[in-house]
């Protein structure tokens, strides 16, 4: 099973930022659109037609789910009804890629480290 | 401003309108109303922040719309090499037990009964109350089968129901087209041929009847769909009339069990064949092979025991009494088959549940 959530690596930025944003719980594309911007430090910026190109494709490849939402429980009046959550199939990409990167990470600071000595 | 925004949010609704059909069914209000919510909170900062916002969102748009049809094709394309001509999806284990149980309970259990009975090994009362609680399952798993939308399992159900009607309703609607085709001088053989289209040519208008009813009416419709794709779901219904019909050649006949229960369990594995099969021709030949041998086990069957001296009228001879269930085999062969030929014609494509 480990080389099916392999198969999804490596994540595009956009990819991993909305999973990241969906890993606390179910989020509207709104949501997801502003969670994104703050957890990229307003790096990445979406625009509407590629969040939803970009929900759509993880639907499709079962990385999250699409659910209906109370419309009581809507962050606001004009939200949209669904929600989007991270499937467990997600959850799992999303650490191996988590994984992956800090992997990355710690050779790049040994290899730089090295270099500095 | 606020008239602005909505004059954007206008446009972005017809811009929409570029998307696959598909998409749009899915995401389009999604897409409308968080586009809404960010126009109007770029509008809260000022002018400048709405100008960036409808240059970003008109940048990735023409992008989005071309990837979303790409997508759209590139799903199409699998899904009809998916589902192409000549592949079906195979059914369950539990699908596939569900559909040739009629064949295994009806062939199985009534000569054990009978036989039990026979030799004193149970009480009449008992056997009435088997045959009662038979009766009852086979009854229940087919209402199951038809309130669960004529799933592919309950098919051959359908078919026994349909050989009831052919036999006992539409060919006594036929009851003068015997004497006007054939009259006594014609050959034996053509008589026969004539009797027994007279006996199932009914199950080819019943299941006509069937395909009409799915057409016209919306609870229906699916299955005329399902049908429409699979042209073999019709043969399967069909293949259940080969129960009936193997017991009807036996109508009359003593010490005709061992026959029946080797015939049902041949059906029965046609059926189950036909069921775990993929192909085309895999399904065709299943359906062939079972019905062929079935019906060559029950003319072999009739011959032996016509030939039981002190049984027959002798007003016949083995021979004709073999033949007739080969030719009750040939218009069966032939009405299974007909629909497995619609299969050469296009599938339709996958209808939207919205349509």
């Amino acid at each position: 099973m480990q080389t099916n959530y392999l198969s999804h690596l490596p994540l595009t930025e956009t990819t991993f930022y909305i999973l990241l944003s969906l890993a606390p719980g179910k989020k509207h594309g709104y949501a997801i659109l502003k969670d994104v911007q703050a957890l990229s430090n307003g790096e990445v910026s979406l625009s509407t037609s590629t969040l939803y190109s970009a929900l759509s494709r993880l639907l499709d490849q079962g990385l999250i789910e699409r659910i209906s939402d109370d419309p009581e429980n809507s962050a606001g009046p004009g939200l949209p009804r669904k929600a989007y959550v991270l499937s467990d199939v997600g959850r799992r990409v999303l650490k191996a890629a988590t994984n992956r990167m800090q992997a990355l990470v710690a050779a790049a600071r040994l290899r730089l480290g090295e270099e500095r000595t | 401003m606020k008239r602005n925004t909505r004059i954007l949010g206008r446009l972005y609704a017809l811009l929409l309108n570029l998307y696959p059909r598909a998409y749009r069914v899915e995401h389009a209000e999604e897409l409308q109303a968080v586009f809404n919510l960010t126009v109007n909170e770029a509008a809260q900062r000022g002018g400048f922040s709405v100008i960036w916002m409808s240059i970003r969102e008109l940048r990735d748009l023409p992008g989005g719309i071309i990837f979303e049809h790409w997508r759209e094709r590139r799903k199409q394309r699998m899904t009809t090499e998916r589902g192409s001509l000549l592949t079906f999806e195979p059914g369950s284990w539990r699908e596939t037990l569900a559909a040739v149980a009629p064949f295994l309970l009806l062939g199985l259990l009534p000569p054990l009964l009978s036989l039990m009975l026979l030799r004193a090994l149970i009480p009449p009362w008992l056997g009435i109350g088997l045959t009662l609680v038979l009766a009852g399952l086979l009854g229940g798993l087919f209402v199951t089968g038809i309130r669960k939308g004529m799933q592919r399992w309950v098919l051959p159900y359908v078919g026994v129901v349909l050989s009831l009607f052919s036999v006992y309703v539409f060919s006594d609607l036929l009851f003068g087209l015997f004497s006007v085709l054939v009259d006594r001088r014609d050959p034996w053989f053509l008589r026969q041929v004539v009797y027994q289209g007279k006996l199932w040519i009914g199950l080819f208008v019943a299941t006509l009847i069937i395909v009409l009813v799915a057409w016209v009416s919306p609870r229906w419709r699916s299955l005329y769909w399902r049908i429409r794709r699979d042209w073999t779901l019709l043969s399967f219904a069909l293949y259940g009339a080969s129960l009936f019909a193997l017991l009807f050649t036996f109508d009359d006949y003593p010490y005709d069990e061992p026959y029946i229960m080797a015939g049902m369990v041949i059906l029965a594995m046609g059926g189950w064949f036909y069921l775990r099969s993929r192909w085309l021709w895999q399904r065709a030949l299943a359906l062939f092979t079972g019905l062929t041998l079935a019906m060559a086990v029950a003319a072999t069957g009739k011959a032996v025991i016509y030939s039981i001296p002190g049984w027959s009228s002798g007003m016949f001879t083995w021979q004709t009494e073999a033949m007739g269930t080969g030719i009750m085999w040939g218009w069966l062969v032939t009405m299974v088959f007909s629909p497995i030929l619609l299969n050469l014609l296009p599938r339709p494509a996958e209808r939207l549940p919205t349509e």
